[in-house]
């Protein structure tokens, strides 16, 4: 726990000395890509906490498959408890309409009925758009996280 | 170097860059213009305390202390006559295997190019966008467009692969690696009307270090599409039809077509959308939007009624087939859904209030004839005023499905919030300080109809955030939840507490301590999870 304490003491420290000025926010070099990552992690949370209205309002309608995300969603809803989905290795690309998300996810549930602990890891390609000031899921390649095995 | 007007050099580089920082322009005294060097770095020291029944089946997370960097870098020069060239690159740098898994350096993005008002050019990660049946992927090589007057030409060549270290034969790759062009020729017919024609192809080849054999024949894909962009007033329109032929010395060669149409109409009170889109499991092309195999087609409105009502819905009816190989018949599955909902309030005596309506049903069945029915209806009543918003939800639902019988189900739901802020802000003036808090909590009461066992499910969130204009801000997040078994069997619970405390420092630097502690079926022998993080982090701009 020694490093515990360390940090404590430079966060009390960093917290003391600092200068005061306005609050800023973190600055993206990238406005659009981390726009893109935020909406996709809205998405991924609305997914998790099992909240179907808020996922689908965060897909295109028009997006080719459509069925095949919100379809996973409601047919997995009650078989997956306490689900996480984490994502890892996240590369972006962006072109003047989309960011393309490339990742790694791996995905965490307590199956139901059973109470097995369950692992799913997968990669897939996230295509993000903006819709107005929303971005929605365009398009979704490669292995499909939102299935239930 | 004199250029145009700032503001149109700006927009002409937010429509040739997108996903770029808007360049910040200073003016020298002699009117010429220099451009900035924007740059990042944002390092977080963490140190994880993770004990865990089942390793990491129960969590992604690891003991020990770790850290995370990513640097961003934005290079741009502008000449005269809005030429602009850039380079931008993004690194991220990790021992932690939860965020980076195969190598703790990685280079998130890297692009230079030239754009010009009728031209552009970039090498390194580019994202061809063609349109929905052609190419639209992330490719890593060169990108090209030209502008002739009426007349586009679009041109890529380059790498599919899962990251630039696959290339650089620093980690094995997953999948082979394809070599792909692509050309695109659009024509446009005044303001309304784009007409264009694509064709490409890729070949796939190993990686130069395969994770594992490649036992699939490496294979080759020509596609070719037509389509159009139609739009006036509140109308578009888009049309594609395309046709592919995949060869892999005869393992699977194969040919597909593929056709979309999507139409959009805005009236004053009224909207209308209707979609189709067929393609062929045989289907290949370079858009991750092109997924072979989907047959679908849909309807949707939306009527404000009167001007307490909005009325939304969404008729879909899918098909979702697979690829029949030499192993295995294509199978599919069938789904219809219709989705109605309504949106009130209820008028200037009662500002601020609202009720939404919503019912859901949904039929599927698959290639072996077994069923599925989904039905939901749900309500939820909305208060909003300055300072304070609140809900109330409810929802009833069942579902058979033939495929899981066991898990026929009857489902209620109940969701609450409120949430309430304060600040010192006057109407003239801006508050110094502001604080809030929020409270959500979800009540779902599954009840199986096999035997009538009843599982309930109870999660709350409960946040408190405050900020101080010069002093920073702070969030407290606590979670909770429950789940009980219908056999009884001890249910599953989860605990979180998450505080982090940001501080600014000079120009647009932050500094950020944050402490997470989660628990997981703490009684669990097999299930159970605990996660203590505590961390600091460091953005520094410049």
């Amino acid at each position: 726990m020694k490093i515990f304490r360390v940090f404590y003491l430079l966060g009390v420290l960093a917290a003391v000395t600092v200068p005061a000025s306005p609050c800023v926010a973190e600055q993206a070099i990238n406005i659009q890509s981390e726009q893109a990552l935020d909406a996709l992690q809205h998405l991924l949370s609305a997914y998790t906490a099992g909240n179907q209205k808020q996922l689908e309002a965060l897909v295109e309608p028009k997006m080719i498959g459509y069925s095949r995300v919100v379809d996973a969603v409601r047919d997995t809803g009650l078989m997956q408890r306490q689900p996480r989905l984490t994502l890892s290795d996240t590369r972006t690309q962006h072109s003047e309409e989309v960011v393309i998300i490339q990742t790694h996810w791996e995905k965490r549930y307590v199956s139901t009925p059973g109470r097995i602990g369950r692992y799913l890891s997968g990669t897939c390609t996230f295509v993000m758009r903006p819709d107005s000031s929303v971005w929605r899921l365009s398009a979704l390649s490669g292995d499909n996280p939102f299935g239930a095995e | 170097m004199r250029v145009a007007p700032n503001e149109q050099v700006i927009q002409t580089w937010q429509q040739s860059n997108f996903g770029g920082a808007v360049p910040a322009l200073s003016h020298e005294e002699d009117g010429t213009t220099r451009l900035d060097w924007k740059g990042g770095i944002a390092l977080d020291a963490y140190s994880n305390d993770i004990q865990s029944a089942s390793g990491s089946t129960n969590t992604p997370l690891r003991s020990g202390t770790f850290y995370k960097n990513i640097i961003n870098s934005d290079l741009r020069a502008i000449h005269q006559d809005n030429v602009v060239e850039y380079f931008q690159v993004g690194v991220t740098s990790s021992d932690d295997r939860s965020v980076l898994s195969l190598n703790p350096h990685q280079l998130n993005n890297f692009q230079l190019g030239r754009t010009g008002e009728d031209y552009r050019v970039a090498l390194g990660d580019i994202a061809p966008n063609f349109s929905s049946l052609s190419s639209a992927l992330g490719v890593r090589g060169l990108f090209g467009q030209r502008q002739f007057g009426d007349i586009s030409v679009y041109g890529f060549s380059g790498q599919v692969a899962e990251n630039w270290e696959v290339l650089s034969s620093t980690v094995p790759s997953n999948q082979y690696i394809r070599d792909v062009q692509g050309v695109k020729l659009e024509k446009a017919f005044g303001a309304t009307l784009r007409t264009y024609i694509t064709a490409q192809t890729s070949s796939e080849r190993e990686a130069p270090i395969m994770a594992q054999p490649g036992f699939i024949a490496l294979g080759t894909s020509h596609s070719m599409s037509v389509g159009l962009q139609y739009q006036k007033d509140q109308f578009s329109l888009t049309a594609e039809s395309a046709g592919s032929n995949f060869q892999d010395d005869g393992t699977s060669d194969r040919q597909g077509h593929a056709s979309v149409v999507d139409a959009n109409w805005r009236g004053e009170s009224v909207g209308l959308r209707a979609g189709y889109h067929h393609i062929d499991s045989e289907f290949t092309s370079l858009s991750m939007a092109a997924q072979p195999g989907v047959h679908e087609a849909y309807v949707g409105a939306d009527w404000t009624a009167a001007s307490w009502v909005m009325l939304t819905t969404d008729l879909r009816k899918s098909k979702n087939s697979t690829l029949a190989t030499a192993y295995s018949d294509s199978t599919f599955v069938d789904t219809d859904a219709l989705t109605v909902r309504a949106n009130i309030n209820f008028g200037p005596d009662h500002p601020g209030w609202g009720l939404s309506l919503q019912n859901v049903e949904a039929q599927t069945i698959d290639s072996a004839a077994q069923a599925s029915n989904r039905s939901d209806v749900s309500a939820m009543i909305n208060y909003a005023s300055p300072g304070l918003t609140s809900g109330l939800g409810f929802g009833q639902g069942k579902i058979t499905s033939e495929v899981f019988p066991s898990n026929d189900s009857s489902i209620q739901n109940w969701s609450f919030n409120v949430g309430r802020t304060f600040s010192n802000g006057l109407p003239d003036t801006a508050p110094t300080w502001s604080a809030g808090i929020n409270f959500f909590a979800t009540s779902q009461t599954q009840r199986l109809l096999v035997n009538g066992g009843e599982s309930n499910s109870t999660n709350y969130t409960l946040a408190f955030t405050g900020q101080v204009v010069g002093w920073g801000s702070m969030n407290l997040l606590l979670t909770g939840g429950e789940t009980t078994q219908p056999s009884g069997a001890p249910g599953l619970r989860m605990r979180g507490v998450q505080l982090d405390a940001l501080f600014p420092m000079k120009g647009q630097n932050t500094f950020k301590v944050f402490v997470r502690n989660t628990q997981r079926n703490i009684d669990d022998p097999i299930l159970f999870a605990q996660e203590n993080v505590l961390g600091l982090q460091l953005v520094y701009n410049f």
